[in-house]
């Protein structure tokens, strides 16, 4: 291709481009479907871009309460284990008029 | 390109020309915005002022480790963190908005909620009235105050209430609830062991602000802070930025100790009781020890604050306080004089009416003087704690080489501040000839636990060896570094000396202190649940007094007064002896006289029978005789389901079948033992509500 050529081949791009037919005489008509499949590919990936979003918000949300319930868990958790305390059921017993006490032997074992 | 080359000029008009200019326009802004996005892919560098404002905001996210817990030897819980929040209040929220639109109604509609959030506020706290908190909000309110303390430190139950309250159940900028957020150390058994437990202060390695294990295991107790980012999401939210570095947060470790809730309870009671009955004395501790690894059951320090007279564990005499043992010591010099083959239990000293000269001083023995006799047997002194007796035979044969009798205390461990799991342990000490604290008469003194120094927990540990048969164990009161269940790093049972003595003179000590239980000072423990092997002590601490402007260290002040360490060591059961338990009682300055079996043998006594009941390991064996009858699996009936017969309860407990019965409209009556094989009437009868069903079990 000589110099007279590409400079006429570039005149009528420029000319082609202004009055709007570039794509048309390149044929991109023909790749019509594919120009709107990667328009859709490009929509779907921002589209499942703020998905993943809403879904890491809600999974912070979700961090927030579990941790709520592990804290809670670990509170009552101590509430119970302070009943557990051989002096604070004997206080207990006592003030429900119980006169059970610590066992006076220790428990009979049955041989295995 | 061939297409290209191939045009043909359509027509001008006006319409055309219009659209052929629209269209330049768009194109040059096209290739503008191809040009401005190229730019600043490869060239631009954003003003790091401007940056903030064109990228997504992110912000660094600090994670703090969860603190690790202490668990007791079986796994119950002894210390665990869990936060508390304080709460604030941002008293002049939507004031300004209100303000500007001249909305009286809604500030109104504020000031209501403010009120019923006041009456919450009231019931939950109950340290303001409702009309306090409402003066208190609608002050700030006036004043712009932005940042007003509600109450006091509240738990995680307590804030979701409160989250229910008006105004406080709305988005901050709108109620002007502040919650902040802060780690609390938990200990649901209260003071229980709270001395070994420990605390941290600060984190401040300086000073003496980590105690206990908290304190000597805070570095495994309180893992790694994390970091993570956040990025804002489009509409306001953050969530977590992944393609930013990351430091993962590592929650503490676990830390499982030897001790055994129960029996510390125990003795913290009898302990505590002890101390609070009895306002002559400043305190006391209590260790319970496993014979054969010299793991800690228990640890009990109690001390009295002499300011409001309450006692609590504020200082750990087991492991802090060194003073001199006084008769528990006596054993140390016996095993020694056996071992060495100088005396035997059944050897006999002359008494000297209790008066015997040693190096031109009379050295009296109370005891001796009031007994009419010019004999005594090692085993007969060693029950009624003579001194003389003990003074006497280590004199006569060690007085040449009294090397050789201390070589024997520093091989028992007697001198060793071994590497305990809790921070403080006081070093004991045993004068050598030729050292500052040694004199003419040391010998004879340390002969019976005067002029050395040793802990609580020093004793303990060497009559543990005379209880593991002469096996001396390292005692130890961390049992494994754990994560979420699984073990870390453990520690084992480590021996300090693999035979103090032979087993034959550890048989014969033990004889010996089950003599002093069964016919001598420790006669309070001869009816003691299980058999008890031990010895009391009772001897004068040294205190500092001034005496005609100066300061002497004496056993006595001016009146009359002392100051008193009564000890109870020994080991249960006797024949095979399980747990080796000390208890030391400290008094104050008084005028009465302390003895280890007036104070600390009770408080042993207790201790003993209480743990002796509690462990089925020491009940009976029954030899299982016939066969139980083996249970149905029937289904359990009751009246809910619409039942009006008698139940079939054969095969049942009494319990399933009392419940049964009784649920299908019945009384029960039963006879007998173990399962029902036989009812009255028979199942399936229908018979009048409320009659009796009467069941037979064997």
């Amino acid at each position: 291709m000589n110099a007279a050529k590409i400079r006429e081949a570039t005149q009528n791009s420029i000319k082609a481009i202004l009055r709007g037919e570039f794509l048309l005489r390149l044929h991109f008509d023909r790749y019509f479907m594919q120009i709107l499949y990667l328009f859709f590919l490009v929509w779907s990936l921002i589209w499942t871009n703020l998905e993943i979003e809403q879904t890491m918000l809600r999974m912070e949300k979700n961090k927030k309460v579990i941790e709520d319930l592990r804290i809670y868990h670990a509170q009552k958790n101590c509430e119970l284990v302070s009943y557990d305390r051989i002096t604070t059921i004997q206080t207990l017993l006592k003030q429900m008029g119980s006169e059970v006490d610590i066992p006076e032997k220790p428990a009979d074992r049955i041989r295995k | 390109m061939s297409g290209i080359n191939d045009i043909n000029r359509p027509k001008r008009d006006g319409t055309g020309v219009f659209l052929f200019w629209l269209y330049v326009m768009f194109l040059f802004a096209g290739v503008v915005l191809i040009g401005r996005l190229a730019y600043i892919q490869l060239f631009y560098k954003p003003n790091p002022k401007l940056e903030k404002y064109i990228s997504a905001r992110v912000r660094k996210q600090t994670t703090d480790p969860i603190r690790g817990s202490i668990l007791a030897h079986d796994g119950r819980l002894l210390a665990s963190s869990t936060p508390m929040y304080q709460i604030y209040m941002d008293c002049t929220v939507q004031k300004d908005v209100f303000e500007k639109k001249k909305d009286k109604k809604k500030e109104k509609e504020w000031q209501e909620k403010a009120r019923k959030l006041s009456q919450g506020l009231a019931e939950t706290f109950r340290d303001r009235s409702a009309e306090g908190y409402y003066s208190l909000i609608m002050s700030g309110r006036r004043n712009n105050r932005k940042y007003v303390k509600i109450g006091t430190a509240i738990d995680h139950g307590t804030l979701l209430k409160l989250k229910q309250l008006p105004l406080f159940n709305e988005p901050g900028y709108k109620g002007g609830m502040i919650v902040e957020k802060f780690d609390t150390r938990q200990y649901p058994y209260g003071a229980l062991a709270r001395r070994v437990i420990g605390y941290v202060k600060n984190n401040n390695t300086l000073t003496n602000d980590r105690v206990g294990i908290e304190g000597k295991y805070n570095y495994a107790l309180h893992g790694k802070e994390g970091v993570i980012w956040m990025k804002e999401t489009d509409n306001h939210g953050w969530i977590r930025n992944y393609d930013s570095t990351m430091v993962k947060v590592e929650n503490g470790y676990d830390i499982r100790t030897t001790l055994d809730i129960d029996i510390q309870d125990i003795a913290d009671r009898s302990l505590r009781n002890m101390v609070q009955g009895n306002p002559d004395i400043e305190g006391g501790c209590a260790i319970v020890m496993d014979v054969h690894t010299g793991a800690i059951r228990a640890m009990v320090n109690i001390k009295r604050n002499d300011k409001d007279n309450t006692v609590g564990e504020t200082y750990n005499y087991a492991i802090g306080r060194a003073g001199d043992p006084g008769s528990v010591f006596k054993l140390a010099s016996l095993m020694t004089l056996i071992e060495d083959g100088k005396a035997d239990l059944e050897t006999i000293v002359p008494t000297f009416r209790g008066k015997w000269k040693y190096k031109g001083q009379i050295m009296k023995d109370e005891y001796l003087m009031e007994m009419n006799t010019d004999t005594i047997s090692v085993v007969r002194g060693l029950e009624i704690s003579s001194n003389h007796v003990f003074r006497y035979l280590v004199c006569q044969n060690y007085e040449d080489n009294p090397k050789r009798f201390l070589d024997k205390f520093y091989e028992y461990k007697l001198n060793e501040p071994f590497d305990f799991d809790l921070q403080g342990l006081a070093s004991p000490v045993i004068p050598s000839p030729g050292s500052p604290q040694w004199s003419g008469t040391a010998l004879p003194s340390i002969a019976i636990g005067y002029t050395v120094l040793e802990t609580p927990l020093h004793i303990a540990m060497f009559y543990n060896g005379i209880a593991n048969k002469g096996k001396l164990m390292k005692p130890y009161i961390v049992e494994s570094i754990e994560k979420e269940g699984g073990i870390v790093e453990s520690f084992k049972p480590k021996v300090l000396n693999g035979s103090i003595c032979s087993r034959r003179t550890a048989e014969k000590l033990t004889e010996a202190l089950r003599q002093v239980v069964l016919d001598g000072t420790g006669r309070g423990l001869k009816n003691a649940k299980c058999g008890v092997a031990g010895k009391t002590g009772t001897a004068q601490i040294t205190f500092e007094t001034t005496v005609g402007n100066k300061k002497k260290v004496v056993y006595k002040d001016g009146s009359g007064r002392r100051q008193h360490q009564a000890t109870f060591v020994g080991f249960y059961p006797y024949e095979d002896p399980k747990y080796t338990t000390i208890v030391v009682i400290y008094s104050k300055l008084t005028n009465k006289n302390f003895y280890g079996a007036q104070y600390a043998l009770p408080v042993f006594r207790e201790i003993v029978n209480d743990t002796y009941s509690l462990k089925d390991e020491w009940g009976n064996e029954i030899k299982s005789r016939g066969s139980v009858p083996k249970m149905r699996t029937a289904a359990i009936q009751d009246g809910s389901d619409g039942i009006t017969e008698v139940p079939d309860v054969k095969g049942m407990g009494l319990m399933d079948a009392i419940y049964s019965i009784e649920n299908c409209g019945y009384r029960c009556s039963y006879e007998g033992m173990g399962h029902v094989y036989s009812q009255t009437p028979a199942a399936g009868s229908k018979n009048r509500k409320g009659e009796t069903v009467t069941i037979r079990l064997r």
